[in-house]
């Protein structure tokens, strides 16, 4: 059987300041028909850029400079970089479909479902108005939708972005293309959407008979779905082969970085609970809510959080799980002082962390660390300014510093507490990467030496590799300074690395609480599986988990 | 650099030898410092009197000796565009000092205090918005006279609620930053933040708009000067010159088409100027 | 309370806080408009005169009085005298209005074309040095003084080429010159706002997505571009009201038309302060109602703003 799709040598280059820069340096890959094809690689890797390169679609600045994309259609082949535009363009849509990255800025906002999904059968005349008004019903009722006739006349803002989602894959398969384009076609979404929607991509694919070029940052999604894996690195193939074979046995040594790193696809089991002691944080019957004051009146009134309690033994981290919308991150800024819940109580130790709210005790006491290393630094500020300034609010003779050269001093020692090297204090945030930033996000964050650091999703928006860097850095600041964190996340397998107990939210509501041993191999709530069960993972994998589950649970058997 | 809709047509091959934008900036620059120089040494630019005129040279087309021609006094309209530069750019200056000061006060206050100043203050600036720009620097002169402090003082009126807005909302953007919470989080006073994150980071979008204003605030004043509440006669004035020869377009066109080239070459190479800034700043 | 009703409470608001501030900046005056209008020398009147004519005017009584006489006359269609003829300030301007209305409109319609023109070439057009062309267009015409494009256009179109007289111009003819005059400064804000409105749809990523889906330039433009262009545009409607006004009062004294903006012109020249005021009233109430069109008109474009509107 001949491959649908052949990759052949391409080469790209981005005109950026009057420069060419090449990211893509001949790239060969294959995709047979019917076929999966999962392209991975971390940011900058040339991952898109090669999906964009298959449908024409570079952005301004971009070009190929060398090599062919062959596509095998029924008329014959063509080379999609020689094609003319026009050709491409009846192309595009046709035979070769996108499903985009984002699905809330995928859709034309002033223009209803309907139209949206009717524009491809609209711009390649497939039929007479009512022809297309029934098969856009049918579209969307195949992709899940329920009440298609609704729907259709729905604006985009008003569906969630999992429905949004399934109205572009309606718009991708108007036409029964013979390649699907997936551009991270989940990573906008929370887990459990993320697997219906893959799970809908899959049947699709086999009733259709459609091949799918997958492109994901997320090896674990790879290995679930792909039949093959192609592994990029900036803008070169580190590994390209049958999924069980990449995973198993890799041949490169990123590939293998790559699995090491990614906590999907760990074996690891989760931390043993530790020695019980008097809790350092307790959080107490905690409710907020957003909109109107005075609880449900207002049709805005909305209970964020609804009676949440946890404790946190000092030296341990507790995992705050859920999806958007589950009121994780509001109790984490109720724990750093940083808004006031409508009820309950919060305390660290035998401070009442509401009553101090903003007081320099609390600040003393609790530090957040945010997710966007982006945001969270001062562009015009240098890194030693950044991370000094925490000494110099703090009033003299109560851990504040104002003498340069011991100011200098302290940064240095924070520095190199969060491994970045001495000299990185003259640099502006701009010159550092993202997992760099967030080392100093970090280091402000313990120069006062605070007893709890809330980590608010602190590496969600890092590479596997550069997260896998800052977990262990955080491991270590623990073990040595005794830090208690309450992380909060949305990645159950971020969790199983690095929690010791779990609290998992949904709704704004606690539905499950225990050891993470407890919570992760033996889950008593059903969301708590579901949430697990969405977890990405290739089928031997969750064979090899079980298999260590029950391993461990005779180990306790024993030991009790 | 953002996409066009031609960039979605077919490519072209790429074209070598298109105008390098840094090109034109320099010559924008090259320009404001020539208008500049007329403005603080003008003598060194013509040995002509702006003032007094050769009765016998009255209306004589461009030569070498007058390069822009004389007027119906027989003033050498070179000298009198080199001499009024001092009075339009130092009339723009102050009128961009006025809005810059007072409307950058107003939307600090405003976006750093929150609450009932921040909707009081920002009503008064809906209310100076709500008045068309010439017809409140009208009012302004009508309250303070004629005359070119006072035409430079009401064109800076009518750009506080500008610089009000621009600067409230980025002192709000500030504020809501990360950095900011986090500065917050250690422990930092309100005027510590204050002055170490939000007026560092809010400013620059605030100094590109007073650069942008310099031009229009040129523009506005030779309007006033033209209408004849600016500068009084015989003082050289750009607004006023061109207001002075509408009487012989017929006859002398060089009179108008000359000192207005010379002032939109001048107002032109301020926005452009001020796109860079805006572009640095961002 | 309802969104609309809401809006239309807060312009009121404007327009009242407005009519206050113009009051008091107008009477704010070193003794008062009647002593800045006729205390000059030269008309050699004395002080009991004077204070008889303050009795005339009403303007011996304390400020809020005045204030409050002036807003119930505003709100009865009564604008006051004007200090220069006498004339009541609403038939000046009822004479003037038609001839501005004309000038305005046509200046307006010509200037969204111009526009409309620029930004669909400067974003559209095949060759790229086209569209730098097209796009240098509106900074040119920021940069350009209105009053000197007027008399160059006099200049050039009628004195050199001839083609449209200047004496004994019939109504149409005389509309020719200042129109174009009027719409150059419309037209180069509009046509900035456009081309960057339409710059930001075009990155957005639906716009990506539709070409995915094989649409050509031309759908794009039709079918995702414009209505998610237009709102931007819609927002500067009341600058460009402003402009008008501002470009009525330098056309009308350039070409020496009759209308609201000479009428402003000789209002200031002459310190004629009711007639001053009443036209930056009626200016204020004009652009706070464009303003609250766009508002209100604003969720039939965009439906993601409809759920603010029912809330």
């Amino acid at each position: 059987m001949s491959a649908l799709l052949t990759i052949d040598d391409l080469a790209v280059s981005y005109r950026a300041r009057r420069e060419r820069r090449t990211v893509v340096h001949g790239v060969s890959l294959e995709l047979q028909r019917g076929e999966v094809l999962a392209l991975v690689g971390e940011s900058g890797s040339g991952k898109t850029t090669i999906g964009q390169s298959i449908i024409g679609l570079l952005p301004e600045g971009g070009r190929i400079e060398r090599g062919g994309v062959h596509l095998e259609l029924a008329g014959g082949p063509v080379d999609l970089t020689k094609l003319a535009p026009r050709a491409m363009q009846q192309l595009r849509g046709a035979r070769v479909a996108l499903v985009p990255q984002d699905p809330g800025t995928s859709l034309n906002p002033v223009q209803t479902i309907g139209d949206s999904v009717a524009a491809p059968l609209r711009i390649h005349r497939w039929g007479t108005k009512e022809a297309i008004r029934r098969r856009v019903l049918d579209l969307l009722e195949r992709v899940g939708l329920d009440d298609p006739a609704r729907r259709a006349r729905q604006y985009p803002h008003e569906l969630s972005g999992g429905m949004r989602q399934r109205a572009l894959i309606a718009a991708a398969i108007a036409l029964e293309p013979d390649l699907i384009v997936a551009d991270e076609p989940t990573s906008a979404l929370d887990v459990t959407v993320q697997r219906r929607i893959l799970d809908l991509l899959a049947d699709l694919r086999a009733e259709l008979g459609s091949s799918v070029l997958l492109i994901t940052h997320d090896l674990a999604v790879a290995a679930e779905r792909a039949d093959d894996i192609a592994v990029l690195r900036a803008g070169r193939l580190e590994e390209h082969g049958a999924a069980r074979t990449v995973l198993r046995e890799p041949q490169s040594d990123y590939t293998a970085a790559l699995l090491a790193d990614a906590p999907a696809l760990s074996d690891a089991s989760p931390r043993l609970p530790r020695l019980a002691a008097q809790p350092l944080v307790t959080i107490d019957a905690l409710v907020h809510d957003y909109g109107r004051r005075g609880a449900g009146t207002g049709a805005d009134a909305f209970r964020a959080v609804d009676d949440v309690g946890l404790q946190i033994a000092p030296g341990t981290t507790h995992a705050l799980v859920g999806e958007s919308g589950s009121g994780k991150t509001t109790i984490g800024r109720a724990l750093a002082g940083f808004h006031r819940p409508s009820s309950g109580a919060i305390r660290i130790g035998e401070l009442d962390v509401l009553a101090e709210r903003g007081s320099r005790r609390l600040r003393r006491a609790v530090q957040l660390v945010s997710q966007n290393p982006f945001a969270s630094l001062d562009p015009r500020r240098t890194i030693g300014q950044t991370i000094g300034e925490p000494l110099q609010n703090l009033p003299l003779g109560d851990g504040g510093v104002r003498d340069r050269r011991l100011l200098a001093e302290r940064v240095a020692a924070a520095l190199q507490q969060v491994a970045l090297p001495a000299e990185t204090a003259d640099r502006l945030p701009r010159e550092l990467s993202g997992g760099q930033r967030q080392r100093v996000a970090i280091a402000r964050a313990l120069i006062i030496e605070p007893q709890v650091v809330v980590l608010d999703e602190a590496v969600s928006a890092l590479d596997v590799t550069v997260q896998s860097q800052i977990l262990e850095l955080l491991e270590r600041l623990q073990r040595e300074l005794g830090l208690t964190y309450l992380f909060i996340t949305h990645d159950l397998a971020v969790v199983r690395r690095i929690a010791d107990t779990v609290t998992v939210l949904r709704r704004g509501r606690a539905v499950e609480t225990g050891t993470a041993q407890q919570v992760l191999t033996s889950p008593r709530h059903e969301y708590t599986q579901a949430l697990l069960e969405a977890v990405p993972a290739p089928d031997w994998l969750r064979d090899a988990r079980r298999g260590q589950e029950a391993r461990t649970s005779t180990g306790q058997l024993e030991v009790a | 650099m953002s996409a066009t809709i031609a960039s979605l047509l077919p490519k072209r091959a790429e074209r070598s030898g298109r105008p390098n934008p840094r090109a034109t900036l320099v010559l924008a620059i090259a320009v404001l410092a020539i208008a500049l120089a007329w403005a603080v040494v003008p003598w060194l630019f013509t040995a002509q009197d702006p003032i007094a005129g050769v009765a016998l040279d009255a209306l004589q087309a461009p030569s070498a000796e007058h390069p822009f021609g004389t007027d119906a006094t027989g003033r050498d309209l070179l000298a009198r565009v080199i001499f009024g530069a001092g009075n339009s750019l130092a009339g723009a200056a102050i009128a961009v000092l006025v809005g810059l000061v007072v409307g950058t006060a107003i939307g600090v206050l405003a976006g750093s205090t929150g609450g009932l100043v921040e909707e009081a203050l920002m009503r008064v600036v809906d209310v100076l918005l709500a008045i068309p720009g010439l017809l409140l620097s009208l009012s302004v002169i009508v309250l303070l006279g004629f005359g070119v402090t006072n035409a430079a003082i009401a064109v800076g009126v009518t750009s506080i609620a500008v610089f009000a807005r621009l600067a409230r909302s980025q002192v709000v953007r500030v504020r809501r930053s990360d950095y900011v919470e986090a500065a917050f989080g250690s422990g930092g006073s309100f005027l510590a933040v204050l002055r170490r994150h939000v007026l560092p980071n809010s400013l620059g979008a605030v100094l590109a708009l007073a650069a942008l204003q310099f031009g229009s605030a040129i523009l506005q004043i030779s309007t006033l000067g033209f209408l004849g509440y600016g500068a009084p006669p015989p003082t050289p004035e750009w607004g006023l010159l061109i207001a002075e020869s509408r009487d012989y377009v017929a006859t002398a066109w060089w009179l108008t088409t000359l000192p207005g080239l010379v002032v939109a070459a001048v107002v032109l190479s301020a926005n452009r100027v001020a796109a860079a800034v805006r572009g640095g700043t961002a | 309370m309802p969104y609309a009703v809401r809006r239309t409470g807060q312009a009121v608001l404007v327009i009242v806080a407005t009519f206050v501030l113009a009051f008091l900046l107008l009477h704010a005056l070193p003794g008062d408009a009647i002593v800045a209008r006729y205390a000059s020398p030269e008309l050699g009147l004395t002080a009991a005169q004077l204070q008889e004519l303050r009795e005339v005017y009403g303007a011996d009584q304390p400020i809020w009085v005045q204030l409050w006489q002036s807003a119930a006359g505003f709100l009865t269609g009564d604008l006051g005298t004007s200090l220069q003829s006498g004339a009541d300030v609403e038939a000046l301007i009822a004479t003037a209005l038609p001839s501005t209305l004309a000038l305005a409109s046509l200046g307006f319609a010509v200037a969204v074309l111009l526009a409309v023109g620029i930004a669909v070439a400067a974003t559209f057009s095949g060759a790229e040095w086209l569209r730098r062309a097209f796009r240098s267009l509106p900074p040119l015409f920021v940069s350009i003084p209105v009053f000197w494009l007027g008399i160059v256009l006099l200049q050039v179109v009628s004195f050199r080429l001839g083609l449209v007289p200047v004496i004994n111009a019939n109504p149409v003819e005389a509309l020719v010159l200042p129109v174009l005059t009027i719409a150059v400064p419309i037209a180069a804000p509009l046509a900035q706002v456009l081309i960057r409105s339409i710059d930001d749809t075009v990155a957005e990523p639906f716009i990506a997505v539709a070409r995915s889906r094989g649409a050509s330039p031309r759908w794009l433009l039709s079918k995702e571009v414009a209505r998610n262009s237009l709102l931007p545009t819609l927002t500067i409607a009341g600058v460009l009201f402003g402009e008008l006004i501002a470009g009525a009062v330098v056309t009308e004294t350039v070409f020496a038309r009759t209308g609201l903006g000479r009428l402003t012109q000789e209002a200031v020249a002459t310190r004629d302060i009711p007639v001053l005021q009443a036209i930056v009233v009626i200016s204020a109430v004009g652009f706070v109602a464009i303003n609250l069109a766009v508002d209100l008109v604003a969720p039939a474009i965009d439906p993601r703003l409809r759920k603010a509107v029912h809330a």
